[in-house]
């Protein structure tokens, strides 16, 4: 049997593949699993992969530092366009953790058996691109260090934040984003780090892997109430995500801004974020099905899924596109024609074509079952859907605050080298902190993998 | 203690029931959920949670904009009733994963890292592929029990 599946696995993934190989039980998935993340030697791949993320983290906090002592004009925003690269990337990067949230709650909720061994993977890279998110609003404030003003705190001056702001609304929401997603992240990774724990030889990663599951031995007891527990969370979790990226959306649709000022921003920036999610998580986890061997469990049922996932949310984002067209020349306001106008035929007129051509027309080709299974062409589709989602946020900050009403107030954006170096700077802590935990985590959840194992055999 | 383990589940639960059925301290230790009935108050308590999180911020942005700090922003209404609800909702959510986290290890009372039943020789493979349950206090009816359920193996283990 695992001989065949070999065959198959060599021929390439099939969507007709089994969700887990049929030849896997619980202990040898088990061991494959522990074994990725105990084995002695690090993989090369794993030093190749951290030395240039550590140099990206480096500059992203060399360019911290600076702007710390230098202050915001070291970035590139300026009058008219006061919101550049920091909310850019800032939504840019939440929109992406909204893929992991989305894998490992709405598909629990659902039920759906491909969910099982990618959410590991998709909940750690949401863990840290909400981090990289969470980032940007606090260093845009100019003052960082008064980022708790924002909190409804007592205070000598009697002051509170102002709650009938979009801005407060988020970040009341990606606080509770980033916490939810550490405490959800924890909730589910505990009977692994039991695991861990029993499998380790050394006796630091038995004493640091026994701390961390603070005692889980599967006892009836535990297992009781963990399942109702994580399966409320997950509930939970799954109205949370959109409410973010729908609060991320009013924080633009508050303003009067033309482009902005639209009914449709918060479901447009759900849309948004799940493809993006969705086109993170197939980057991630094609690459290491591979390195970690994970080919048994992550089939080509698990690629054909998520691909056909990006094709609807590419859908989803190209009625979007098509909404605001549409409502723009149905509801005839002279500055949001003007506006309009810009984006078609303005300095910034490629951001357009190219977010249309990234995030509508190439996954297009996900209708073929031959590019859903081609690795290579899926990693260029999703790579395409991730540049298309950040020139799509590029669009909307900078065409529609350098062309607003008052004709005398427009003006052209030019991000400075300290926009680009904190913006690298982000991937290098989403890169090191990612290939971090890959490397001390299991990357897949093991107990829900044996009763998906269980449930086949049966 | 008496740790005993078992070949699959169902043999493990029928061992369980009859355990317990016959008045002793008998519990699981297994690598998956043992079985589908899952009873625990968790859920009620983060739904008061998260209600107590949502009315709550509600509420202080009720007092904040009306009693707290008025801000007349051009006669615009002090009670901006439908602006609070997504900070409403965010706080519940935050408060009921909160408490729904801290609930579980404390019903569990966890941290637990050392309990005598690590002891137990091969007893790693509860966290991988075995199914065991532990029978600890008075453990004299055991034996008798024990010879029907068809166990892999029995051990004795100081308490």
């Amino acid at each position: 049997m695992s001989l065949a599946f070999g065959h198959a696995a060599a021929a390439g993934p099939d969507p007709r593949d089994p969700v887990v190989d049929p030849a896997q039980t619980a202990g040898s998935m088990t061991d494959t699993v522990c074994g990725a993340v105990l084995r002695q030697d690090t993989p090369i791949w794993w030093w190749i992969a951290l030395a240039p993320s550590l140099a990206l983290l480096g500059l992203g906090v060399i360019a911290v530092g600076w702007l710390l002592f230098s202050g915001v004009q070291a970035w590139g925003n300026n009058w008219p366009t006061v919101w550049g690269f920091e909310l850019i990337n800032y939504v840019w990067w939440i929109g992406i953790a909204s893929g992991g949230t989305f894998i490992s709650s709405l598909f629990f909720l659902l039920r759906a058996d491909w969910r099982t061994s990618l959410s590991r993977i998709a909940e750690t890279m949401t863990l840290f691109t909400a981090i990289c998110a969470g980032i940007y609003p606090i260093l845009h404030l100019g003052r960082p260090w008064y980022f708790y003003w924002l909190f409804p705190y007592p205070n000598t001056m009697k002051l509170w934040p102002q709650f009938k702001s979009p801005l407060l609304w988020d970040f009341i929401a990606i606080l509770t984003y980033v916490i939810s997603s550490i405490l959800f992240w924890y909730i589910g990774i505990l009977p692994d780090l039991a695991t861990m724990r029993d499998r380790a030889q050394g006796r630091f990663a038995q004493v640091a892997y026994g701390s961390l599951a603070l005692g889980f031995r599967g006892s009836g007891t535990q297992w009781r109430h963990y399942r109702s527990t994580y399966a409320t969370m997950a509930a939970i979790m799954a109205p949370l995500v959109v409410s973010v990226h729908s609060v991320v959306g009013l924080d633009f649709a508050g303003g009067e801004t033309p482009g902005w000022h639209s009914t449709q921003f918060p479901p447009f920036f759900v849309f948004g974020a799940i493809l993006s999610g969705f086109a993170a998580v197939l980057i991630l986890v094609l690459p290491l099905r591979r390195l970690f061997r994970f080919e048994p469990f992550v089939t080509g049922r698990h690629i054909d899924v998520l691909c056909k996932l990006l094709l609807v949310s590419s859908l989803c984002v190209a009625y979007a596109y098509m909404m605001d067209a549409f409502s723009t020349y149905y509801g005839g306001d002279k500055a949001e024609l003007s506006w309009f106008h810009d984006r078609l035929t303005g300095v910034h007129a490629p951001v357009y074509y190219l977010t249309l051509l990234l995030n509508c027309a190439v996954p297009q080709l996900f209708w073929w079952q031959a590019f859903r299974m081609n690795q290579i062409m899926v990693l260029l589709v999703s790579f395409s859907a991730i540049v298309g989602m950040w020139f799509e946020r590029f669009g909307i900050v900078v065409v529609s605050l350098g062309h607003t009403e008052l004709p005398s107030a427009w003006g052209i954006y030019h991000p400075s080298f300290w926009d680009y170096s904190l913006f690298a700077g982000t991937i290098g802590l989403f890169a090191t902190g990612f290939l971090l935990f890959i490397r001390l985590f299991p990357m897949v959840s093991m107990f829900e993998m044996r009763e998906l194992i269980e449930e086949r055999a049966r | 203690m008496i740790l005993v383990s078992f070949a699959d589940r169902d043999a493990m639960v029928h061992a369980f029931r009859t355990l317990r059925d016959a008045g002793l301290a008998a519990e699981t230790y297994s690598p998956m959920p043992p079985d589908e009935a899952d009873r625990s108050p968790i859920p009620l308590l983060m739904l008061l949670f998260g209600l107590l999180g949502a009315f709550g911020s509600f509420a202080m942005q009720a007092y904040a904009t009306t009693l707290g700090y008025k801000l007349d922003v051009g006669g615009r209404p002090n009670l901006a009733w439908p602006s609070y609800v997504p900070c409403a909702f965010e706080t519940g959510v935050l408060f009921a994963i909160g408490a729904g986290f801290l609930a579980y290890f404390a019903i569990n009372r966890l941290p637990h890292l050392y309990d005598p039943v690590d002891e137990g020789a091969g007893f790693d493979a509860a966290t991988r592929d075995g199914w065991f349950v532990a029978i600890r206090g008075d453990t004299r009816k055991a034996p008798a029990l024990l010879e029907d359920l068809r166990p892999t193996s029995v051990e004795a283990l100081p308490e």
